[in-house]
């Protein structure tokens, strides 16, 4: 089972553009083979607050990851409580590992999917994180918000593992590499 | 025609130079990993005219192996034109460094960029798309080829 950070990027590395704007990522239309492959190996996913509040209130919720086209739990870590009425919703306040233990849970045999920057940094930060997988849109946003931030932290190597062209997409799959124990 | 054509290597994360460069590690801590360092001696490896964008002019430095070292203080539209006056009908490479290929990008000046994305997240430093202004050009996707664990993108700008 693995964690996968999944997005889809500008060329310099925003996943949303000013005012949250994420309607770029889309210009091309049809999801590439790689993110419907990555899609059908996530069972539950773990998200931030700010992926909710937008999520609730400009991309239909649940309903609106991957076009309609998933189903499973949603783990929202957050620090203030929460509620919702959708059961596909939990909130989680403990922290990543726990957020990311609570959707292995969920997920089964299947993999969990990370979606936000601040979450992939703090499961690289906290060993959690397998893979990358990325769909590089030829875009400069200028600004936005970014997968990977400039907080230092520690160089980690990866291992490409697939590269594919899509209309305009690039493909792009890492693994993580870790230093053998 | 001669084109501007830019060669630069990347991290993961966006940045051509890791964190804290200094004479030492002139790439930045980490930044060795990005390919892109040259050490040169007394017969550079450019073998063909250079002109370095600085604020200081100074005199034409001539090296052995045909690379000369032209100065040029009056801006990056001049360095091009005089580069590819110089180059003929062959094209011409834009070096770097990160602020200067920004510039570039941001005039419109430059018709294509070979990215190299190195799979390694430096975590901070110097990165290469930033400072690229309110209009930026549109980029096309045009190949892509599978290195030896490093991506290369090739991208035409629509100037």
């Amino acid at each position: 089972m693995s964690t996968i950070s999944h997005h889809t990027i500008s060329l310099d590395g925003f996943i949303a553009g000013p005012d949250d704007s994420i309607g770029w990522a889309f210009a091309s239309g049809e999801p590439t083979s790689l993110a419907e492959e990555t899609m059908r190996r996530i069972g539950a996913i773990v998200a931030g607050r700010r992926w909710y509040e937008l999520a609730k209130e400009r991309w239909d919720g649940v309903d609106g990851i991957y076009g309609g086209e998933w189903d499973g739990q949603v783990f929202v870590l957050t620090h203030r409580s929460a509620e919702d009425d959708d059961s596909r919703i939990s909130f989680v306040s403990g922290g990543i590992k726990q957020a990311v233990g609570a959707a292995q849970e969920s997920a089964g045999d299947k993999d969990v999917g990370i979606f936000g920057g601040s979450l992939t940094r703090q499961c690289l930060d906290a060993g959690l994180l397998d893979e990358v997988v990325l769909h590089l849109a030829p875009v400069l946003l200028g600004s936005g918000v970014r997968l990977f931030g400039a907080e230092g932290g520690e160089q980690i190597e990866l291992e490409r593992v697939s590269v594919g062209e899509a209309d305009r997409l690039t493909d792009l799959r890492f693994r993580i590499r870790r230093a053998s124990p | 025609v001669s084109e501007l054509r830019c060669f630069m290597s990347m991290s993961l994360d966006g940045f051509v130079a890791g964190p804290d460069q200094s004479a030492e590690d002139p790439l930045g801590v980490g930044g060795m990993r990005l390919p892109e360092w040259i050490f040169w001696g007394e017969d550079p490896p450019f073998h063909v005219p250079v002109f370095v964008l600085t604020h200081h002019g100074r005199e034409p430095l001539e090296m052995k192996g045909d690379t000369t070292f032209n100065f040029v203080t009056d801006g990056i539209e001049a360095a091009l034109e005089r580069a590819k006056e110089a180059a003929g009908d062959a094209d011409v490479s834009l070096a770097g460094g990160a602020k200067v290929v920004q510039q570039y990008l941001a005039a419109g000046l430059l018709d294509e960029l070979d990215l190299s994305v190195v799979p390694v997240l430096l975590g901070d430093g110097e990165r290469l798309f930033e400072n690229l202004g309110a209009d930026p050009p549109e980029l096309t996707l045009v190949d892509v080829v599978d290195g030896p664990g490093v991506t290369h993108l090739r991208y035409r700008a629509a100037n």
